[in-house]
């Protein structure tokens, strides 16, 4: 599932997944709606972006973490700041991976397909 | 523009450029199948047209008449329609057009006089047997059907089905109308070449009867753009 409040991000990044066979991707413009639909649908994989309004990416991470139900998710943290701070801040909340944007198509299939131990 | 757009608009352009270079590699990836397309479609002409000459072009003077009416009949076909004369098939089957006569006795073939009515039996098997020897050559496609049809009449009255009219595919009713043009103004072993002008005026009298009236008219203004067939009778 990709969450992110910009839809031109939202799509890209739906779109680069989609068209990999195995990868039925869902969409969620915040972290509420992601936390809400992650609990009916159970994706294996959360891709957040960190700057979100109310709920920011860290938190939804956080959130996923402690809630017994999701924790075992898989989460990648996408950032628009490519400083350790963020990446620090990420791991500490327990994401699996970090990726800075911009991205290419081929950088992100790469890390969502290690992550999905492909 | 804030932080976040720019970020949007960093990211947006990263997808749109790699978007680029995989439609580049992908165009250069097509021109290169085209290309290699290309090539496997001039290596089979090539080999049909070797073919076609060895079955087809007994001597010199069979071989010229083979080239000529091919020509004339591709040229005819361009201005009857256009993309049907662009097909390399139908240049195929009109080289081929007589591969059937593989079957017929030399002695039927070569006689120097008329057939008797078993004779044009046999002969008359040729076309059918040239859409049977052609028929697992998939590239030339509908164009098969322009062997078999060579030698039938518009009004119905010729071999090997009687097809009349339009039901006769177009490649046909156009190469019947240039073999029976070059095969007038070439000598036989029977008969003397016929005079340029004298074969057009024999085409022109078989338009609705033996051949297609649209066909016919458009052949009557192609010779008479033609300086090259207005030289008096061909040779061989």
């Amino acid at each position: 599932m990709v969450v992110d409040d910009d839809r031109v991000t939202r799509t890209v990044v739906s779109t680069i997944l989609g068209m990999e066979e195995q990868y039925h991707v869902l969409e969620a413009e915040n972290g509420r709606e992601a936390l809400e639909i992650a609990h009916v649908a159970r994706p294996g994989l959360m891709i957040l972006d960190v700057a979100m309004p109310e709920l920011d990416g860290f938190g939804v991470c956080k959130a996923i973490r402690e809630d017994p139900e999701l924790a075992a998710m898989q989460v990648l943290i996408l950032s628009g700041r490519g400083d350790k701070r963020d990446r620090d801040l990420a791991r500490q909340m327990g994401a699996d991976a970090y990726l800075t944007k911009p991205f290419t198509s081929v950088g992100l299939v790469e890390v969502v397909r290690q992550m999905a131990g492909e | 523009m804030g932080e976040r757009d720019e970020v949007a608009e960093d990211q947006l352009l990263t997808y749109a450029r790699e978007l680029n270079r995989v439609f580049r590699s992908e165009r250069a990836l097509t021109a290169e199948l085209d290309d290699q397309t290309r090539r496997l479609h001039a290596a089979n002409l090539a080999a049909v047209r070797t073919l076609a000459l060895v079955v087809g072009a007994r001597d010199e003077a069979a071989r010229t008449h083979l080239e000529r009416t091919v020509d004339l009949a591709l040229r005819l076909t361009d201005r009857i329609d256009p993309p049907l004369a662009r097909d390399g098939s139908l240049g195929c089957a009109f080289l081929l057009h007589d591969i059937g006569e593989m079957a017929i006795p030399e002695a039927i073939l070569r006689k120097p006089g008329p057939l008797t009515p078993d004779e044009w039996e046999v002969m008359r098997t040729h076309p059918e047997i040239g859409a049977r020897i052609l028929a697992d050559m998939e590239f030339l496609g509908d164009a098969i059907e322009v062997v078999r049809s060579h030698h039938e009449r518009w009004d119905g009255d010729g071999y090997p089905e009687g097809l009349a009219g339009e039901d006769i595919p177009l490649g046909a009713r156009i190469f019947s109308v240039c073999d029976a043009f070059d095969a007038m103004t070439s000598d036989r072993p029977y008969r003397g070449a016929l005079p340029f002008e004298h074969a057009v005026e024999e085409i022109l009298t078989g338009s609705g009867t033996q051949f297609d009236p649209e066909v016919v008219k458009a052949f009557g203004d192609l010779v008479a753009e033609l300086p090259t067939l207005r030289g008096g009778p061909a040779q061989g």
